[in-house]
């Protein structure tokens, strides 16, 4: 080969390997391929949905395909350790509930904050307690009966290591209320135990509980929130009774913490765009989530998320 | 109620919808017999694919195919022994039997018969009863659940078999039980910080493995012994088989249809306690797992009802009655439809039309399950070298395909080595997964149980129904091990004399 | 006086071809469940105990019990299988046949074929599902008996086709 065609072929070679690692750095060709969603959940659950809810969404936001995964085991445990030890290329999203948090705290899940990074919080749920309103038809009703008989009066929630369990756990601790938590493994359980009369109450969401209100047989007799929800003025709020208690469960998007922070905001942006849809808000009507504002940036998240990982430490170390 | 149900009898009946009930039911019928894959994981696979359609056709669909696959795991069940379903396990243990006395067709016939009875009767009892079933489901808590497991439990007296080796089984079974992190108290039991195991030892690794595996692992072995062609002939309305089992058939759904509407227990458990309780009503129970016609009617028909059964709470109060209705569940969720108390109320039609299309494939399942059947028992004619690879493949891709874990495609190999040694000792391997299926429910309910009841245990004799099923199970656990004792030191003593 | 062994459920009788008694398959049986069982007690006492948790039976208690359980039930059959075995029978039901442990392909093809679905398990993760598949099948067919190469071949196709057909296509499931 003369000098001349080793010179072109050589200059040719450079000018490629130069063009292909600026364009790996160029972030406005993000997403380069398909994104893959792993869930925290079992399919059919809350997270499940929201996931494929925001799948059909996001397709069109980053013009790019998905595929959904769910990986329920250890509590979600193992979607988180996978997307940690994923590429951190923001092609792997981990789509978890507070169950991420709540489990962290309880040792079950050994992957953090520090291995994953809080890209946005879309879904805010409101905690409430929830009793059968034939045995309880308040909330001064339920009070007075559990002060009156400490330890007798029983609660359950779904999982040993979960937001309905912190809610107890909380809410006992604020209130001095005596009393004793059993943990189901299904909400459904939870539910007809409580309308069966054989548990004083449960922990849950107000999303889940709207029809079961409908009918009466069971009721929220206490929100935790700061204010009273405007379709339910009758209901009074853990605030108002003097307990800061406002956390429910929450859901939100995840990703691997070496992730370059431009990959980051890429994606908090286009997730943000989801969000304001209007299909996401329909959505979010359907399902009844909309009753307190669901978004929160990247670091906002994280610093709630630390708020309450520190606050369910301590909780469970008192145990 | 009766107009209610014509009209959703009418909606069935257009043509879109039947093709979607019978695609439904073809699905049901390959996903079922492949063992690993069961109803949740077509159920779970189809969830997006139902996004787009009309909720009610949706759920014609999801329903449909959980009919389905509860029916057709009996076909590789009763014919290579290996349970395409956990529901089907049961049935491969006097279905084999009769398989290898080749009589397949005859096998294959009653578990057909069994299974449309039972889904029958499942179905009705969804329409007629639903509320009051379901006010009976609630009054079911955790003593309730424990005093079930337990009259569950007793049944490893009545398997056959010795009883020391069938002990045994059931404590492993129910050691297994408790590999994972403890539902109570989060505390993981030999896990070994393996993430895989800390939901615990899966159903479908250790079924497929001791079942299927094993049994491969046992015909290669047996090298090619060169059977004259069998051919298989399915009769389904068999008049005096019929007599035989009509019997159980009605216990069996009726026992199907109550397990089925408590929440949480599902159709495997429902197979499980109805074999047991036709073994114990039997007067001849040495025949069970040698090729009992009732043997295959019992869990079949119990099973298919069951899984009505499951519908019950779901529609009634929005209780998923077992895994799979808690996936349907959540597609509920998706079409933003709540079932819930006022459900029947305010979706009436849905209801109804997803009523009449489950009582119709039940008679899908009698018309089409002969010529999906006649696929598979061409196959039986196949030489085993080519047979055995191609379903040691379908083990491990349906077993991998259950959580998308090696891990689990490893358990099952494992345990078709334990199921192959197993078997050289004539161990009834069936108590080991009676053990893995009862054993979290018999443990977690007792907990519960100590806790709503601050630790007084006589709550289970203060409630009647807890105390009904206890006392049953000890008084069949005695008379188990006490006639057989009995029986012998009779022989013992009329031979010593002689 | 003949030792009553019922035959299990699901198993036809036929000539145990091993040359090993069942009631030395039962000793042997026994002796590895009690010593499982004293293996895995070890990780129980390690757990913590019904006095450390909030509910009222730690976690502890029911494993614990079972472990217990199965060590009696397994010394009972250990005792009973060496109260057997030093019974002296005229006659047995199994007769020890000529095929003894041989090191030979045919008694030994079941555990080969466990091997190759291990091989297979461990190399469908290197080289991905369809090439392994095709390698197994061949091996698989060939270990059985297949000698015709047609067989061989289909069994191969058969495998690919209905694996991929069924499970990729019809049902959607991704493979390993």
């Amino acid at each position: 080969m003369s000098i001349k065609s080793c010179l072109i072929a050589g200059a040719t070679g450079l000018t490629l390997i130069w063009g292909s690692s600026a364009m790996a750095e160029d972030t406005s060709d993000f997403p380069a391929g398909p994104l893959q969603f792993l869930v925290a959940a079992g399919a059919g659950g809350g997270t499940d949905n929201f996931a494929r809810t925001v799948k059909p969404m996001l397709e069109k936001t980053l013009d790019t395909r998905i595929t959904v995964i769910n990986l329920p085991s250890a509590s979600g445990a193992l979607a988180h350790q996978r997307t940690a030890n994923s590429k951190a290329d923001g092609h792997t999203l981990d789509f978890a509930s507070s169950t991420l948090v709540t489990s962290l705290a309880a040792g079950q899940n050994p992957t953090g904050l520090d291995q994953l990074t809080p890209v946005a919080r879309m879904q805010s749920d409101v905690m409430t307690l929830i009793v059968d309103p034939d045995k309880y038809p308040d909330f001064a009703a339920f009070k007075a009966h559990a002060e009156a008989n400490p330890g007798k009066v029983i609660i359950g929630g779904t999982h040993a290591a979960s937001p309905d369990r912190m809610a107890f756990l909380s809410f006992a601790d604020a209130s001095g209320l005596d009393m004793t938590f059993i943990p189901y493994d299904e909400e459904g359980s939870v539910a007809a135990n409580v309308m069966g009369g054989n548990i004083d109450g449960m922990f849950g969401e107000i999303s889940s509980v709207l029809s079961y209100m409908e009918s009466g047989e069971m009721m929220p007799i206490l929100v935790f929130a700061e204010e009273r929800l405007s379709n339910f003025p009758d209901i009074p709020t853990t605030v108002e009774n003097g307990w800061d208690l406002t956390d429910g469960n929450e859901r939100g998007i995840f990703v691997n913490a070496e992730t370059p922070d431009t990959i980051v905001d890429a994606l908090e942006n286009a997730l943000k765009t989801v969000y304001d849809s209007e299909e996401y808000q329909q959505y979010e009507e359907r399902v009844n989530l909309h009753y307190r504002e669901g978004w929160l940036g990247s670091t906002d998240y994280r610093q709630k998320l630390e708020e309450n990982y520190e606050l369910y430490k301590r909780l469970l170390e008192n145990t | 109620m009766l107009d209610s149900f014509l009209a959703g009898l009418s909606v069935v009946l257009q043509p879109m919808n039947l093709l979607i009930l019978t695609s439904a039911v073809f699905i049901g019928f390959i996903g079922g017999a492949l063992p690993g894959i069961s109803g949740v994981i077509l159920v779970v696979i189809l969830l997006p694919v139902t996004y787009g359609m009309e909720p009610t056709q949706a759920f014609m669909l999801l329903t449909a195919i959980y009919g389905s696959t509860v029916f057709s795991g009996l076909i590789t069940a009763i014919l290579y022994r290996a349970p395409g379903t956990p529901e089907a396990v049961m049935t491969s243990f006097d279905g084999y039997p009769m398989t290898q006395q080749g009589e397949a067709g005859k096998a294959l016939g009653i578990g057909i018969l069994s299974s449309a009875v039972g889904g029958l009767v499942g179905t009705i009892a969804l329409i007629v009863c639903t509320p009051l079933l379901a006010s009976v489901a609630l009054k079911f808590s955790s003593p309730e659940y424990f005093a079930l497991a337990i009259l569950g439990l007793t049944v490893v007296a009545s398997l056959g078999g010795r009883l020391i080796l069938g002990l045994i089984g059931a404590a492993m079974g129910l050691f297994i039980a408790t590999i994972g992190i403890d539902p109570l108290t989060g505390v993981s039991r030999y896990t070994f910080g393996n993430l895989n195991l800390s939901e615990g030892v899966g159903l479908i690794p250790v079924i497929v493995g001791l079942f299927a595996v094993s049994e491969v692992m046992k015909r290669s072995l047996d090298g090619e012994v060169h059977q004259p062609p069998t051919r298989v002939k399915v009769k389904i309305f068999d008049m005096p088989i019929l007599r035989k089992i009509g019997v159980t058939l009605s216990r069996s759904s009726l026992l199907g249809v109550i397990i089925g509407i408590l929440p949480g227990i599902g159709a495997s458990t429902a197979a499980m306690v109805s074999y047991s309780e036709t073994v114990r009503w039997s007067k001849h129970p040495e025949q069970f797992g040698k090729g009992a016609a009732e043997g295959i009617a019992a869990p079949e028909s119990a099973n298919n009802a069951a899984a009505m059964g499951a519908l019950v709470p779901l529609f009634a109060l929005g209780i998923p009655g077992s895994g799979t209705t808690a996936i349907i569940l959540g597609a509920f969720i998706m079409h933003g439809l709540q079932p819930g108390p006022l459900f029947m109320m305010t979706s009436a039609d849905l209801i109804y039309a997803v009523f009449a299309g489950l009582f119709i494939v039940n008679f899908m399942i009698l018309a089409f399950s002969k010529p999906f059947i006649a696929l598979f028992t061409r196959l039986l004619n196949v030489p085993y070298s080519v047979l055995g690879p191609i379903i040691i493949m379908c083990c491990i891709v349906g077993t991998y395909s259950v959580s998308n874990s090696m891990f689990d495609v490893w358990l099952m190999l494992g345990f078709g080595v334990l199921g192959y040694l197993l078997e050289k000792i004539d161990f009834p391997t069936v108590s080991i997964i009676l053990g893995l299926v009862l054993g979290p429910i018999a443990e977690s309910e007792l907990r519960r149980t100590l806790s709503m009841s601050q630790g007084d245990l006589s709550i289970l004799l203060s409630r009647p129904i807890s105390a009904t099923l206890l006392i049953i199970s000890v008084v069949l656990l005695v008379a188990a091990i006490a006639v057989p004792l009995r029986k012998r030191a009779r022989i013992r003593a009329t031979a010593s004399r002689s | 006086m003949l030792p009553a062994y019922r035959s299990a459920p699901g198993h036809p009788i036929h000539a145990n071809r091993s040359v090993y008694p069942m009631h030395t398959r039962l000793t042997l049986f026994s002796i590895v469940v009690i010593v499982a069982a004293l293996a895995a007690l070890v990780p129980t006492l390690q757990l913590p105990g019904s006095a450390d948790v909030s509910t009222f039976i730690g976690p502890q208690l029911w494993p614990l019990i079972l472990l217990i359980a199965l060590l009696a039930f397994s010394s009972w059959l250990l005792l009973d299988s060496r109260k057997r075995t030093h019974q002296t029978c005229a006659t047995t039901d199994e007769a020890p046949s000529a095929a003894s442990h041989s090191l030979s392909l045919a008694a030994n093809r079941h555990w080969l074929m466990m091997a190759m679905t291990i091989a297979y398990t461990v190399l469908m993760q290197m080289i991905g599902f369809l090439l392994a598949t095709v390698i197994f099948a061949v091996a698989i067919s060939w270990l059985l008996g297949a000698r015709h190469w047609g067989l061989i071949i289909a069994t191969a196709v058969i495998a690919v086709v209905l694996i991929q057909g069924v499970f990729v296509f019809l049902l959607g499931i991704p493979l390993p």
